[in-house]
């Protein structure tokens, strides 16, 4: 990856992350299921944890700290262990190191190219076992959406509101 | 020709410096400790430990876990690899090979439980619901989507936070190892390397085991210097106050040098590695060499031609043969210890008896220190101190923890005991496992897995022959084929993708060729294994509440240091006592053949400095360099009991002579005392208290 590719990645993305909470829309598209699913919400970012507050298609509230996820739904107050999952714990660790513009932790992981608008990254090593590709777009200045190709053919599409 | 005699000593000195700094290199000086232990079983296991190369390593932790932190840390792990001196250990990247073999043999690494067919459907439906309705990214296996095999769980003993290895919640941490390039364990030039590197980076806690030996040499080194300084300078001052001959001390002192370097340089041709205790001890033993001295110039040896010193002969002798006999007893520190001792004090002692009465000096002062006025019982005393020996002999508890003869070095066990409690490794016991071959040694691992649950393996999670055969029955048993059929059927009716499933418990998946676990598929997963005359090392950690159950049943040994040592030195201490019994026999026929009339005056200068000893030391465990130098000070009391019982004791001479002896044997000894090295103050205090009750004694005289 490019340092150049990477600053000019975090300009964008710094617009986004200097509000405290940003609404998104997301589409995840099931490749077992051949389905699109939607989701839309709130994303915070505090000191050390990410709060994801869905609102469609159920209201769920989702929180990441130190690698743990915890649920809260009708149900009740779940967790689980994002280590134990590899593509849920490399897509927050993405999310969190746009957040912090932690150029190094993603260059250890990816290989960046940047075009106009656009910056992809490209897995390396053990991560490709997992991801294929991660495409950020920014529009005025601001992240606009995060792409991310799985290797199961999964994808998901994050489109920030505002 | 006068001047030539005169300068005799001088030219002996310069000869032996000579050959001294010629041959400097072979000598080799070393703080460690258990590189001296004997030859036993724990002591080959100690060295494939050591083989491992687990002392090398390095930790740094970046205290947080900000984006300075991170920049810090990796600042500093690319400074630290840039020369290819050392390598970053903590790579947390998953490695790719071992990642395939997983893969190729998921379904017999993981647990077997399948569940009765009519439950197909309903999991088939949990995982669909799963993926709608989970807030989180949720992958499925298409490989195992009835979840019939379980992974069990990986015990780590990592931290992962933001993509990078953490230490607890104190920070990021990086472990690095010396690059297996580096044929030798330098650790000086790693510590120089490290500390180098780590200038005026704030904010981060470092350790490494390799620190124990560089900063405990340091600090034996600078204590060595600093006990030599002190008692040359008591000697020197002895010298001045009562001597008064310049020329005396002068050549004392280069004789004491010629020595010392001397046995130094023949150590050398004996042993590769020498003790850097032998050091602090050999400054010790020299000035009990003095003693030589002292008799032979107050006796009026070195003003005019007296002949042979029979009782300075025998008081040397009986010390040489002291430490000739210790020198049998299998732990290889003493035996320098020993060796080193009878030959400086034969160098010395052929200075002293035969060179400085042909070199002469002038007269010694006339004068008496005190007036042995009391009258001492010293048939009492020996049978009074007999009996306490006996009494206290019940009480005496032997330490063989060789850390307690070691430097405290209180900074790195702070700093060691920081990073195992981040590191969750308090509790934890860290085990060596064997095995004739590869692939017994993955047998044992996964067995120790199964009795120790909590247990860090590298080996355990790979597949040995016999569990891959059981487990091949046991599937091959299962029909997996009308399974599959089901999952197709009940997967396409609940709405998943046509023929996703299709490799569902596939043949290449139930049914693969077996992996034989070689050397190279090893090396390729990054796991180290050692093999020594014929048998694979590997290691392990355990909870320490588990390792008696594995070694009672040969499954693993304990690589727990205190254990080990006291392991391999147990049978040093009996030898020693051995030893120290067979020492006292030959001074008792020494003394029957050369003072039988006055055993049992002889018999008090062994018997009290031994009662005083072990009283001084009650309610304390004896280590056994407490042990060893209590024999010591037996062997170099009954000098003064030779020298006390020989004909001319009652002149002022002999008293004097003695007297500096006590003083100069204290000034070499007695410093040890403020020794902050285990060892060495354990031989200071012995010697002290035996000094002690030696003047005691020597201020009485017999009755009449």
């Amino acid at each position: 990856m490019t340092l150049k590719s990477l600053v000019i990645l975090f300009c964008f993305a710094l617009t986004l992350f200097a509000h405290e909470s940003s609404s998104f829309k997301e589409r995840r598209y099931s490749y077992a299921l051949d389905k699109d699913i939607f989701f839309e919400g709130f994303i915070t970012f505090n000191d050390a944890s990410i709060m994801i507050e869905y609102v469609k298609p159920e209201s769920k509230v989702l929180t990441y700290f130190e690698e743990k996820l915890s649920i809260q739904d009708d149900k009740g107050f779940w967790s689980v262990d994002a280590q134990q999952m590899p593509s849920l714990s490399y897509l927050f660790m993405i999310i969190k190191a746009v957040h912090e513009q932690n150029s190094l932790l993603l260059e250890r992981f990816f290989d960046a190219t940047t075009q106009e608008n656009q910056t992809k990254l490209l897995p390396k090593e053990a991560v490709a076992h997992v991801l294929e590709e991660v495409i950020i777009t920014y529009q005025n200045k601001r992240l606009h959406s995060l792409h991310v190709k799985m290797k199961n053919k999964d994808r998901i599409e994050i489109e920030i509101l505002d | 020709m006068k001047f030539w005699i005169k300068s005799l000593n001088i030219i002996l000195f310069c000869l032996v410096l000579l050959v001294f700094l010629l041959l400097k290199e072979r000598i080799h000086l070393s703080s460690n400790l258990s590189a001296f232990l004997p030859e036993n079983q724990s002591k080959t296991l100690l060295d494939m430990y050591a083989k491992f190369n687990h002392t090398t390593e390095v930790f740094i932790a970046s205290e947080g876990f900000d984006k300075a932190s991170l920049e810090r840390i990796k600042n500093l792990e690319e400074k630290l690899t840039r020369s290819s001196f050392l390598e970053l250990k903590s790579d947390i990247l998953p490695n790719a090979k071992r990642l395939e073999y997983q893969h190729q043999n998921a379904f017999y690494l993981k647990t077997f439980q399948p569940k009765p067919s009519n439950e197909i459907a309903t999991t088939l439906q949990t995982l669909y619901e799963g993926i709608v309705h989970n807030p989180f990214y949720t992958t499925i296996d298409p490989y195992d989507p009835l979840g019939y095999f379980s992974a069990p769980p990986e015990n780590k003993n990592i931290l992962i936070r933001n993509a990078h290895l953490a230490l607890g919640n104190f920070g990021y941490l990086s472990i690095f190892k010396l690059n297996p390039n580096q044929t030798q364990q330098n650790y000086e030039e790693l510590y120089h390397f490290v500390h180098e590197n780590i200038k005026g980076v704030d904010n981060i806690r470092l350790f490494s085991p390799a620190f124990y030996f560089v900063e405990n040499a340091q600090k034996i080194k600078s204590d060595v210097t600093l006990l030599v300084c002190v008692s040359s300078a008591l000697l020197v001052l002895l010298y001045l106050l009562f001597i008064k001959n310049i020329g005396l001390l002068f050549n004392t002192l280069l004789s004491l040098a010629s020595s010392v370097m001397l046995s130094f340089i023949l150590l050398s041709f004996v042993w590769d590695d020498i003790s850097l205790f032998v050091l602090a001890f050999g400054s010790a033993i020299s000035t009990v060499a003095i003693d030589y001295m002292f008799h032979h110039y107050l006796h009026g040896h070195y003003e005019r031609p007296l002949g042979f010193n029979k009782t300075v002969f025998f008081g040397f002798f009986t010390t040489l043969g002291g430490f000739f006999i210790f020198g049998f007893v299998d732990f290889l520190l003493i035996q320098q210890l020993c060796l080193f001792s009878m030959l400086s004090l034969t160098f010395s002692y052929l200075h002293f008896a035969f060179i400085y009465p042909i070199i002469g000096f002038g007269k010694a002062p006339d004068f008496a220190f005190f007036k042995r006025t009391f009258v001492l019982p010293y048939r009492l005393i020996t049978i009074i101190s007999l009996l306490i020996i006996i009494a206290t002999l019940p009480f005496v508890r032997i330490n063989t923890n060789l850390r307690s003869l070691d430097y405290h070095n209180q900074k790195l066990l702070t700093d060691e005991l920081f990073f195992k409690q981040q590191m969750k490794e308090v509790g934890t016991t860290p085990i060596l496992i064997e095995a004739q071959s590869l692939d017994a040694l993955v047998e044992k691992s996964r067995l120790i897995a199964q009795k120790s649950p909590h247990a860090l393996l590298p080996l355990s999670f790979l597949m040995d022959k016999k569990s891959f055969e059981t487990k091949a029955k046991v599937l091959k048993d299962f029909d997996f084929s009308s399974t599959q059929k089901i999952v197709l059927e009940e997967a396409k009716k609940q709405g998943f993708r046509d023929n996703f499933f299709k490799h569902a418990y596939n043949a290449s998946l139930l049914h693969p060729t077996f992996t034989p676990i070689t050397h190279e598929l090893l090396e390729s997963m990054g796991i180290h294994v050692l093999t020594h005359q014929g048998i694979f090392y590997t290691l392990g950690m355990v909870k320490a509440n588990d390792v008696a159950m594995l070694e009672a049943q040969n499954l693993a040994h304990s690589m727990e240091t205190q254990t080990l040592f006291s392991k391999a030195l147990a049978g040093v201490q009996n030898e020693l006592v051995w030893c120290g019994i067979l020492s006292a026999t030959l001074l008792c026929l020494i003394l029957l053949w050369i003072y039988p009339n006055a055993l049992m005056l002889c018999f008090s200068f062994i018997l009290f400095p031994i009662a005083l000893i072990l009283l001084s030391l009650i309610g304390e465990s004896l280590s056994l360099m407490h042990l060893f130098m209590l024999f010591i000070v037996m062997a170099l009391s009954i000098d003064y009991g030779i020298y006390k019982a020989d004909a001319k004791a009652q002149s002022s001479a002999t008293h004097n002579a003695i007297f500096f002896s006590l003083l100069s044997t204290f000034a070499g000894f007695g410093v040890l005392i403020f020794s902050r090295i285990g060892a060495l103050e354990h031989i200071g205090w012995v010697a002290s208290v035996g000094v002690f009750a030696l003047f005691l004694l020597l201020l009485g005289r017999e009755k009449q």
